[in-house]
């Protein structure tokens, strides 16, 4: 499962289930110490997290997202571990000799001992945690609270966690300005200036469709002819929208939001709100349902698009821009 | 021989209530956290608080003695917290606007005298 960027509640959760499951005690007496409450009856647990380390350089991982605001596209976030050791406080009602089973000592060694068990592992695991050591002794060190008797047994349990992940963004550079100048040996000097622009790719405008793939988006809403403003309503009905050839076969148009299947649908067009994105080839057709208010299409394209038609009489040209 | 009706006439006659109080059910628990319980108001009609003396704070325990303290002696039933306690300590709006919670409750022929804290 993806963890988000601070895990400790999930974590935290997972530590407490594996060991509701490896002590036996139910989920009301399993907790995490220093809460402001009372204590619950014996036979409880309380559980402290302390002495993180970091046993190796955390990575730094980038990932782009060109939707994001221009010099934000990509973000670099930490990912790494943590090795921690979780503290293990029994407190009990029952002494050595009265019950094996449930004296404090019984139930730290039970714990110690489940830890291993697949099971338990295998969900821990599931949100990063892992149990790899329950060093040292389990100390037994029961008292008497004036004249009553309660076991108290402690142990340590080593383990990672995933870390706290640290989040930065950054962009590309778009211009570079600059000027050299270099002296020969007879004492001349020419001087050089330069102008170079980025060639990273540029955050298309309109609409976010939310992919992250390599293509390149074309977007276009227009009523039925004229540019498209939501107050302009536009009659019902379908229309299509041919891709000339040169496209290649990589192009699809697509019915944006707010188109609806209350109307007849071209054959072959199955019926999902919104439709589906069609494939065309060079040449090809692809169908739009228009709703009453508003038309539209998205062209996808791994190619510079060309120039394209619909049926309302319109040509659009394409740009890096959008379409015109 | 202690007259009742005599010490209840004192606590009336002393009366420096009402006050309002808060009493909350213990709290559960869930994925090891603690899940605060219900809190409900009750009303301390009549109660004569006063200053705590010395005797009152050898009660305490001993890490709670140097905390300013009020004694509140009342016919209301009040809560201190424990171990496997249903209820939490109640805690009662003193004149000073805070918060004042039951540290150590003395209940005798319907009455009570009550240690109250600031929880720090």
């Amino acid at each position: 499962m993806t963890l988000p960027r601070n895990p400790w509640a999930l974590v935290r959760d997972a530590i407490v289930q594996a060991m509701i499951r490896a002590s036996g005690l139910d989920e009301s007496h399993v907790l995490w110490a220093y809460q402001n409450t009372n204590q619950p009856t014996d036979d409880y647990i309380d559980l402290s997290i302390s002495g993180s380390e970091n046993p190796c350089q955390d990575a730094i991982v980038a990932t782009t997202d060109l939707t994001r605001p221009a010099g934000e596209e990509i973000q670099l976030a930490t990912q790494g571990f943590r090795e921690v050791v979780l503290s293990v406080e029994v407190y009990t009602k029952t002494t050595v000799t009265s019950d094996e089973e449930l004296d404090a000592l019984a139930i730290a060694e039970r714990i110690r001992s489940a830890i291993i068990l697949p099971t338990l592992r295998d969900r821990a695991l599931k949100f990063g945690v892992s149990f790899f050591d329950s060093f040292g002794a389990a100390q037994y060190l029961p008292k008497l609270i004036s004249t009553g008797f309660r076991g108290f047994a402690l142990l340590h349990i080593r383990m990672f966690i995933p870390a706290v992940a640290a989040v930065e963004y950054t962009g590309y550079i778009n211009t570079v300005n600059g000027t050299v100048k270099v002296t020969d040996d007879s004492g001349i000097t020419d001087e050089f200036t330069f102008h170079a622009e980025g060639s990273a790719p540029k955050a298309p405008t309109g609409t976010d469709d939310g992919q992250q793939d390599n293509t390149t988006r074309w977007d276009h809403w227009a009523p039925q002819s004229g540019p498209w403003t939501p107050d302009t309503p536009i009659p019902s009905g379908a229309y299509s929208v041919t891709v000339p050839s040169g496209v290649g076969t990589n192009a699809w148009v697509k019915g944006g939001s707010g188109f609806t299947t209350d109307h007849t649908l071209p054959p072959g067009l199955a019926a999902n709100n919104p439709p589906p994105g069609t494939m065309v080839s060079d040449g090809g057709e692809g169908w739009i349902i228009a709703p009453p208010w508003r038309a539209g299409w998205k062209v996808f394209t791994t190619t510079d698009p060309p120039d394209f038609t619909s049926n309302d009489g319109e040509t659009y040209i394409c740009d890096e821009d959008g379409v015109t | 021989m202690f007259d009742a009706d005599f010490a209840w006439d004192l606590i009336d006659s002393f009366s420096t209530g009402p006050y309002v109080g808060t009493r909350t059910q213990t709290s559960g628990v869930h994925n090891g956290r603690e899940v605060p319980g219900k809190k409900t108001k009750f009303t301390v009609d009549i109660a004569c608080v006063q200053p705590a003396g010395g005797r009152d704070l050898l009660r305490l325990p001993e890490e709670r003695r140097a905390t300013e303290t009020r004694v509140m002696f009342t016919k209301t039933p009040l809560q201190v917290g424990g171990q496997g306690a249903a209820l939490e300590a109640d805690r009662i709006t003193l004149e000073d606007g805070k918060l004042w919670e039951i540290q150590s409750v003395e209940s005798w022929m319907g009455y009570t005298k009550a240690l109250l804290q600031v929880p720090s």
